[in-house]
């Protein structure tokens, strides 16, 4: 059977009826009824298009990193289908700009990645598109639906960036595009609807029903299908004093088909703490025990909230929502605003401070729907498959920031960090091509890292170890003290006498007051140019905002030595590798 | 025909991995230089640390916490004990406040006072380590063969009662110190990072492979054996006639070290084989250093010390090469006598009339409060200060008219009490072990609080509360402090377990025998229990514990011998 839809599609005993009607009907009859419901779709309101010139299909396409995007765009080619609208489902990692000549109509679903950059299979295709030399697309009408995360600070950007993009090499926009925040089911759907209404219809071949099936084959790990893992170890690196504890976590990797290389991440299924499903309970004056479905499946309120539900950042929607509960006036003026004000005023609060700044009384099926699904936290894993194969490494840190008047804890790094040998967490494989070994085995690394930055780069010195032609390795690691923060120099000492680390700089601020992350880069100016000029890659992993100190300072002073714009070309070059959260 | 099959003269090659390692050091360099800008480790790599004790400097590490910081993937808790060079354990007051302030800038746990009546500092790191040896060199002090294979502080007991003789004494204990010593370059070069010319033959007295082993030189001046003479490589016993310093009897071969596991490794008592003359003194030490040097085991360090050299090729040996080397053979002894080995603790005055004050410093350490009230007591102190190999602090040159005042101040600052403290006190030594020395099994210096008073308890309970008995507690056999010459000693072998030595004399002329091996504290209160209670009923008039357990025959009991597992 299909997929089932967004729980915002249908309410879940409507779907129920509809998927044992499905099933207790045959292939003639189900074709019959996706002709009588295409023919249908058809009386949808708007002008009625020409119909489609024989050959020419609508092309739908999408690209992102977490499947988000394609499954989209699955879905909406099924629908497309149902509605007799030609369409083929391309994969913008495959598909070439030229190709784009073929087509009428483009559906662009795109996500945007890393820090406002396109998803990494992405690359080529944005490159290619944003080129002088792409070609004028005078032919082509298009819409794109840009899926984003709105605490990032460059929102579905990529979206942007080719709706943009399209228009100005000539190609009209027939429906404005689309934002979708993590909640992007709902308004995926609507923008769907609306780009369905507008397209001709004509004989349907049926690729998207294919790669649906391709879909639903290959059992993989993803979000929605995690791998079930065991704890082995959380051992606590850091000084027990210290207020923001590093850990590291073993965990127990029994599947084969889990596929990483060094360089990749985890994401992590966090569950909230106990204490604030409590609060968000109390101050709904709900019972855990609520019967809710979420994305179809029906499950008690209070594990929707554990395992399902975002409870600290509100989403606009939940603004919206909340607002017409409480009837509160303040509410209704954010929401009255351009939607950049809203978003301003949503870093500001967080859920359960919505919820007891203006008092309301959901009912539960309702909240489920408005908040917005809790995200999966990623952590960059620290070992080499080929080193340890049936385990995980995490290097994990407590994540404090300040809101309003007090200091909070993050959910997935709290959630991590209380987990006990036997404890059981739902991970999936997250790629992260762009911060990879370079494919050339001698070509020299300089890897810089501040706090669990080291992750990766202790999954990559296990690997060189294994490695045929030595390749040399420059690691320079910032702490807080050295006696106490050291993370993992047991190992690093020891791959230093081995001669799989040619060179460690250190950093600690305790110690040394005056030094940054970059003072030893400069301290060994002269090593430096040689590496650089030897070709090597340049890895910057950690804290975004010291290691973008840290680059800024870096590229200046290769810059000076070399000429400008040198480290912008290695960046072009991809021999600048970043991994900033 | 003297066996020389282990010494200096066979190939390098055969000689303990610890000879070759000298013999590469370019005089004691090493890497130790590199060593100290390697930031991924906080210690010294390689074998620099063996190299690093000629210079004074121990690497050690926190024992308590190395199984939590493996855990954490760390490596040991490195950090480095400093020990100074002070011949006599003369002090001026500004020296003990320059060490007072270098203690507080950059070492833990404060300031011990050793038994050699030097200075250590526990706790330096090794990113300090070079700016603490310019301290301590700008107070005309230094840390040179404080450690190592060669001649280790030279110490010297006192007598207050004979100040000339005692200053005569101490000045020829820094001649010998300042003869003996290492005169390698590598020392200012590493430390003072002066760059001077190196020479194939920068210790011309040592030669590049130094000693087998430590080799320690120690002057005393009777009644008093403060300095344990008998457990010295070379001891010089001052003869004192009608107020003259006549000359010294020497005793040859004593030391405490041993292995349990090794029954021909054992402590052995210096033996008096002759006399000779004051401005001698000096030059014959440099004389019987060149000896060991020569004939020293190099091939088993645990068989290394000057004590076997002497077992192994007999006194008539020595005496001979001794008379070669120095031309004519050696005096007949002359008589002597010693009364006790602990400090007399309060005031004494010298014949010359200037005072002196002992305070009582509990296992040497100078910490917390007693380093703060110590530090203002010698903010207003015109004498000077004289460290005891009993680990006490003295109070010297005090003139008449100060003494008054001074005892108030003592009083106001709440030390006074160390003038007198309970009298077993002076009679008890603990070494430093757990938790920077590497090679402690057991507790000593933090046990003592608790041991100490329990002994007191246990001696009250047999009335013996105003009888002396000397108690000394080790980590480990290696007897630092000097327990073999104890009439009571405990030596650890494992956490919470030690051998029980007994019969020790009172002033440190004769070895304590093991009388229970692997006892808990349970058990060894419940044997001195028994002794106590028969020392109490059997002594006769002022007789110390030790004879009383020899003259019973108490001591040829079979040893209990009782299993840590
Ligand atoms: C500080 C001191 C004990 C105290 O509480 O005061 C001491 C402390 C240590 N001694 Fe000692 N010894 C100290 C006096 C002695 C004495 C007593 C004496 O010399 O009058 C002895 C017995 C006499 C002798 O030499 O036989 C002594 C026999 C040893 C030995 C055994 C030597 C042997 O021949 O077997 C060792 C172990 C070794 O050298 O291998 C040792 C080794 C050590 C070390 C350095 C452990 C090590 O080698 O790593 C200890 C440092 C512990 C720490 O953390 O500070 N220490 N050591 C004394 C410092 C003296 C000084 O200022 O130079
Ligand atoms: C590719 C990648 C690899 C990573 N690897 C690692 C790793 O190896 N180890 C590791 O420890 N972490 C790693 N991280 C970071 C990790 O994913 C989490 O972001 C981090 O642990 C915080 O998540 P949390 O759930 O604990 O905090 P959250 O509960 O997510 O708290 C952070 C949230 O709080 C809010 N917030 C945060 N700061 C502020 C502020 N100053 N003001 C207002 N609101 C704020 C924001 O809404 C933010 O979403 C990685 C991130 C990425 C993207
Ligand atoms: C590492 C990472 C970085 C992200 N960076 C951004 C960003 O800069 N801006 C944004 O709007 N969304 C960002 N997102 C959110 C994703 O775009 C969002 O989760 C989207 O639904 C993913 O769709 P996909 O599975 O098709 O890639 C990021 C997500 C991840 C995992
Ligand atoms: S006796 Fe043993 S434990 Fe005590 S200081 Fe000496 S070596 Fe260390």
């Amino acid at each position: 059977m299909t997929a089932a839809p967004p729980a915002s599609l249908f309410p879940a005993q409507q779907w129920q009826q509809i998927e044992q009607l499905l099933r207790s009907i045959d292939e003639r009859q189900a074709l019959w009824l996706s002709g009588y419901l295409a023919a249908a779709s058809q009386q949808a309101p708007g002008q009625a298009p020409a119909p489609q010139p024989r050959g020419k299909t609508v092309l739908i396409a999408h690209g992102g990193e977490t499947g988000n995007s394609r499954s989209v765009a699955l879905a909406l080619g099924e629908q497309a289908a149902k509605a007799g609208i030609p369409a083929q489902v391309e994969d913008l990692a495959q598909l070439r700009v030229r190709q784009l000549a073929k087509h009428e109509h483009l559906l662009m679903i795109c996500s945007t990645h890393g820090d406002g950059d396109p998803p990494e299979p992405v690359i080529p295709f944005f490159e290619a598109l944003m080129a002088d030399s792409a070609p004028a697309l005078g032919h082509l009408q298009f819409s794109v639906l840009a899926l984003g995360d709105s605490t990032y600070e460059h929102f579905c950007l990529t979206g942007h960036q080719l709706d943009q993009r399209l228009e100005a090499l000539g190609a009209t926009r027939i429906h404005p595009r689309q934002d979708c925040d993590v909640d992007y089911h709902e308004p995926s759907r609507l923008w769907g609807d609306a780009v369905l209404a507008l397209l001709p219809k004509g004989e349907v071949a049926a690729p998207a029903q294919d790669a649906l099936r391709q879909e639903t084959a290959g059992r993989q790990f993803t979000k929605q299908n995690p791998l079930q893992t065991e704890v082995l170890e959380n051992q606590c690196l850091s000084n027990s004093a210290r207020e923001v504890p590093i850990h590291h976590i073993e965990l127990a990797l029994e599947a084969e088909d889990f596929s990483l290389s060094p360089g990749d991440a985890v994401g992590v299924l966090a569950d909230n703490p106990p204490a604030l499903i409590a609060a968000v309970l109390d101050a709904t004056r709900l019972s855990g025990d609520a019967a809710v479905t979420v994305e179809g499946e029906p499950l008690p309120l209070v594990q929707a909230l554990r395992q399902s539900l975002d409870l600290t950042i509100p989403s606009v929607r939940f603004l919206e929502f909340w607002a017409e509960l409480s009837q509160a006036d303040a509410l209704r003026a954010v929401c009255a605003s351009p939607p950049k004000e809203q978003r301003a005023f949503l870093k500001q609060v967080q859920v359960l401070e919505l919820m007891a700044d203006y008092p309301a009384a959901p009912e539960p099926q309702a909240l489920v729907e408005a908040l917005r699904p809790l995200q999966p936290r990623l952590y960059d894993v620290a070992n080499s498959l080929n080193t340890v194969g049936d385990e995980l490494h995490l290097n994990v840190k407590l994540w404090r920031y300040a809101f309003r008047d007090s200091l909070r804890t993050g959910i997935g790094s709290r959630y991590l960090l209380a987990l006990e040998p036997g404890d059981t967490v739902r991970v999936y494989p997250h790629r992260n091509t762009r911060f990879h070994l370079p494919e050339e085995p001698a070509t020299p690394v300089i890897l810089i890292a501040e706090g669990t930055g080291i992750a990766p780069y202790r999954a990559f010195i296990q690997e060189l170890a294994l490695a045929p032609v030595p390749r040399p390795c420059w690691l320079v690691f910032a702490e807080h003290r050295f006696e106490e923060d050291f993370l993992y120099q047991l190992e690093l000492q020891q791959a230093h006498q081995q001669g799989h680390l040619q060179h460690v700089d250190t950093v600690f601020y305790d110690d040394q007051p005056d030094a940054t992350l970059a003072t030893p880069l400069l301290a060994h100016a002269q090593r430096l140019l040689d590496w650089v000029e030897r070709g090597a890659h340049v890895y910057f992993c950690g804290d975004k905002d010291r290691l973008t100190q840290c680059e800024d300072v870096v590229g200046e002073h290769i810059d000076r030595q070399l000429g400008s714009p040198r480290w912008q070309q290695y960046s072009k070059d991809k021999r600048i590798h970043r991994n900033l959260y | 025909m003297v066996d020389r099959s282990s010494d200096l003269s066979q190939p390098i090659d055969t000689l303990n991995s610890n000879e070759q390692l000298k013999a590469r050091s370019r005089f004691l360099r090493g890497n130790i230089a590199e060593g100290l800008n390697d930031t991924l480790t906080g210690a010294v790599p390689g074998d620099d640390p063996l190299l690093m004790k000629f210079h004074g400097i121990y690497q050690q590490d926190d024992r308590d916490l190395r199984a939590d910081r493996l855990r954490r993937k760390l490596e040991p808790n490195h950090q480095f004990m400093v020990r100074m060079r002070i011949p006599g354990g003369q002090l001026s007051t500004a020296q003990w406040q320059g060490i007072d302030a270098i203690s507080r800038r950059y070492a833990e746990r404060g300031i011990r006072i050793t038994t050699r009546q030097t200075v250590q500092l526990h706790g330096i790191r090794k990113p300090q380590l070079r700016a603490m040896m310019q301290a301590i060199r700008d107070l005309g002090l230094d840390t040179i063969a404080a450690c190592g294979d060669d001649s280790r502080g030279v110490v010297c007991g006192s007598n207050p009662a004979l100040s000339k003789v005692h200053q005569q004494v101490a000045d020829l204990a820094r001649e010998t110190s300042d003869r003996l010593i290492p005169k390698t370059g590598a020392y200012p070069e590493i430390w003072y990072q002066e760059d001077r010319p190196v020479s194939d033959n920068e210790d011309p007295v040592y030669g590049p492979l130094y000693l087998p082993r430590k080799f320690k030189v120690g002057y005393v001046i009777p009644p008093v054996n403060d300095i344990d003479v008998y457990g010295q490589d070379l001891g010089l016993i001052a003869i004192v006639e009608g107020g003259e310093l006549r000359g010294f009897n020497i005793c040859v071969g004593g030391g405490m070290g041993q292995l349990d596991t090794r029954d021909d490794s054992y402590p052995r008592l210096a033996e008096v084989l002759g006399f000779i003359n004051p401005d001698e003194a000096p030059a014959f030490a440099e004389i019987v250093m060149g000896i060991q040097r020569d004939y020293g085991d190099r091939k088993d360090r645990h068989r290394a010390r000057f004590k076997y050299t002497l077992d192994r090729l007999g006194n008539a040996w020595f005496l001979e090469e001794l008379a070669q080397r120095r031309g004519k053979p050696l005096a007949p002894a002359l008589p002597f006598e010693f009364t006790q080995n602990g400090d007399r603790l309060g005031w004494q005055q010298g014949g010359d009339g200037l005072w002196e004050a002992t305070l009582y410093i509990e296992n040497g350490r100078v910490d917390g409060a007693l380093r703060d009230q110590l530090q203002g007591f010698f903010q207003q102190y015109g004498g000077r200060v004289r460290l005891t190999t009993n680990q006490n602090l003295q109070l010297t040159h005090i003139g008449d008219y100060e003494r008054e005042q001074i005892n108030w101040r003592l009083d106001d600052l709440g030390l006074s009490q160390r003038l007198s403290p309970n009298l077993q006190a002076a009679h008890t030594l603990s070494c430093v072990a757990l938790p920077t020395c590497g090679l402690a099994m057991a507790e000593a210096e933090r046990y003592m609080p608790d041991l100490m008073a329990m002994f007191n308890r246990l001696k009250a309970q047999y009335g013996l509360q105003d009888t002396p008995i000397t108690l000394r507690v080790t980590g480990c056999p290696n007897g630092c402090a000097r327990p073999y010459l104890a009439e009571i000693a405990l030596t650890g072998r494992a956490p919470g377990l030690y051998n029980l030595y007994l019969g020790g004399s009172f002033h440190g002329d004769r070895l304590a025998r093991l009388y229970a091996s692997n006892v808990n504290e349970a058990q060894f209160v419940d044997v001195l229990a028994q002794l106590f209670e028969r020392f109490a009923a059997g002594r006769q008039d002022q007789e110390y514990f030790g004879d009383f357990l020899l003259r019973e025959g108490l001591l040829d009991a079979e040893t209990i011998a009782v299993n840590p597992r």
